[in-house]
């Protein structure tokens, strides 16, 4: 896969406070892309040096071929972006909004299509205060590819989002990937980026602190798995916490939930215990670590900020 | 790029008609005002020839201080400029196309308030008020309108959202209207008040409007009013672009301050070089 996006070495620092530090990635075409990080990690400035927005103190940012920070006007006219605002004035229709922006692209895809594709063909005459806050978000995206853009940037694209509009928000970043275009996105939602995403970067602190595919990171965590169990009747505490490889049990759901770094060895002791206790076995599921976890694993904080043994203790109960 | 800024003057222009603040603060006021001034003054002729100018720069002021940096201002907030800067046309193209819809709205509504004017003149007096210089006083006009949408620019990059635009420009307006010779003639003001108008913009406004609309001399008659008016152009001019910031929440920040304080510098500037010229103690 050709690299559509190369980041070298990129910094930032407002006075004296450096939010962006060395973070380097690459982005294929026909790749989706997501960064990761708390509020205030980095990631919305990191995109905005990317979109040419903001000026970096150091590093190289290479997009579709053009140097972004030398040249922003070439890179803003193959650039579309959904930023976190969606910045429309109220009066205006959709048709009105759609024009204006239409006309400040040398290139333009076909706002009708756009339009139907999106759901908006039967609100174009309806000023933007009264679209519905999914259908403002979908205007955004609309006028993130009015250009016809190769790369295209979406900042918490979901965010205030019902599931509906948001799932169709997903389909829509599937298909740009399927046209072949370059997405880069930030999200708190895991199961999100887990979705959506080929490769993930984490940033912390302005650094980046992990990239690869959910698979990767996955299954590069030591974050141990989760083993949910019922018996009929129950067993002891003690039994489950004399298993193998068994670091935690607490009640959960009626029964137990283990924690354990060795799953196969604590679920066939498992079983031997249960058949000499003589009880029945009623619930059984082996869950691996997620996303979450590898997040929390690696920056001690969850993407909403709360620390990591508060989201532990919340994913136990 | 010319199709892209034209696009976005046209929708400046939709969004001013469609603004309800604009209607109020570049017609409405400016009408309420010119009609108090006609009832006030409806036996008098002199008198009511002496308030027209102010009517006209009223106009003008309004625009200036509310309309046009309250949407400016409103744009910033809501991330529209940042919009704006995604795109391959300068943001630079986008305020001065807003700034010159909004000037042109300006001087449309002058032309009513004008207008108005002339016909209230010919139904009480039973003449036609004729400006002296009818070319020289569309000139004089635009100048004011530039200079006072400068100012405004001023206002519209330190005020830091749409409402703050409207506390600001009240500031703004209100000294204005009071002891800046566009609410009351200044030669009808006590000797102080001429001398602090001088350091005020809206008095230098009314004089090349007056010299325009009825003395023999026309614009030539008032060359430091014009050279005022030019200073404090392109200082604001100077002064907006040293301001400007295309982020929502960035304060103003020290260097911002630093721009305010040379804007009304000049403002001072132009006061104390009208006081060693003596320009208080000339009659109006």
């Amino acid at each position: 896969m050709a690299d559509r996006i190369v980041v070298e070495g990129l910094a930032k620092r407002y006075g004296s406070r450096q939010v962006v530090r060395d973070v380097s990635f690459r982005v294929g075409a026909g790749e989706v892309f997501g960064l990761l990080g708390q509020n205030g990690a980095g990631k919305t400035t990191t995109l905005e040096c990317l979109l040419g927005l903001r000026r970096p103190d150091a590093g190289r940012i290479i997009v579709d071929g053009i140097d972004a920070i030398a040249d922003p006007r070439a890179l803003h006219a193959r650039v579309g972006a959904q930023l976190q605002a969606t910045a429309v004035h109220d009066a205006l229709s959709v048709r009105e909004a759609v024009r204006l922006f239409a006309a400040c692209y040398p290139s333009r895809a076909d706002a009708g299509a756009l339009l139907a594709r999106f759901g908006l063909a039967d609100r174009v005459d309806a000023r933007f205060a009264t679209l519905s806050g999914g259908q403002k978000q979908r205007l955004a995206v609309v006028l993130a590819l009015i250009n016809d853009p190769t790369v295209v940037v979406f900042d918490e694209p979901t965010v205030g989002l019902d599931p509906q509009t948001r799932h169709e928000l997903h389909q829509a970043i599937r298909e740009l990937r399927r046209d072949g275009r370059s997405v880069v996105l930030t999200t708190h939602h895991l199961d999100e980026a887990a979705e959506l995403c080929d490769r993930i970067a984490v940033i912390d602190r302005g650094s980046l602190i992990a990239t690869g595919t959910p698979a990767e990171l996955l299954a590069r965590a030591r974050a141990p798995t989760r083993i949910a169990l019922a018996t009929a009747p129950a067993l002891i505490a003690s039994v489950l916490s004399a298993l193998p490889a068994v670091s935690a049990v607490e009640p959960a759901g009626g029964g137990w939930s283990l924690t354990s770094t060795a799953p196969t060895a604590t679920v066939l002791a498992l079983a031997r215990a249960v058949e000499a206790a003589g009880v029945e076995l009623t619930t059984l599921s082996v869950r691996p670590p997620t996303l979450e976890e590898v997040f929390l694993e690696l920056t001690g904080r969850s993407p909403d900020g709360s620390p990591a043994s508060a989201t532990v203790a919340g994913a136990a109960r | 790029m010319i199709a892209g800024l034209a696009v976005h003057f046209r929708t400046t222009l939709l969004l001013a008609q469609r603004s309800v603040l604009a209607w109020a603060m570049v017609l409405g006021a400016p009408l309420f005002i010119l009609a108090s001034f006609i009832s006030l003054n409806r036996t008098v002729k002199s008198y009511y020839q002496q308030h027209v100018p102010l009517a006209l720069a009223i106009s003008l002021f309004g625009a200036a201080c509310f309309s046009m940096p309250a949407a400016l201002a409103a744009e910033r907030e809501r991330g529209i400029w940042r919009r704006y800067r995604l795109t391959p046309l300068p943001t630079a193209g986008f305020i001065a196309g807003s700034a010159l819809a909004h000037l042109l709205i300006a001087l449309a509504a002058t032309a009513v308030q004008l207008a108005i004017a002339v016909i209230a003149h010919r139904l009480l007096f039973a003449t036609w008020l004729v400006p002296a210089h009818p070319i020289e006083l569309a000139v004089a006009v635009l100048v004011v309108g530039i200079a006072y949408t400068c100012t405004g620019l001023v206002l519209a990059m330190a005020a830091g959202s749409g409402n703050a635009v409207i506390g600001l420009g009240l500031t703004f307006y209100l000294p204005m209207l009071t002891i800046g010779g566009l609410g009351i003639p200044l030669h009808k003001m006590p000797e102080v008040v001429r001398h602090v108008s001088c350091f005020l913009p809206g008095r230098w406004g009314v004089d090349v409007i007056n010299a325009a609309l009825f003395k023999p001399a026309g614009l030539a008659g008032v060359g430091f009013s014009l050279g005022a008016l030019a200073v404090l152009a392109l200082t604001g001019a100077i002064a907006a672009v040293g301001l400007y910031r295309w982020e929502p929440d960035r304060p103003l920040g020290w260097r911002g301050w630093l721009w305010l304080a040379f804007a009304f510098a000049s403002w001072v500037a132009v006061g104390l070089t009208a006081e060693a010229m003596g320009v208080p103690g000339q009659k109006p």
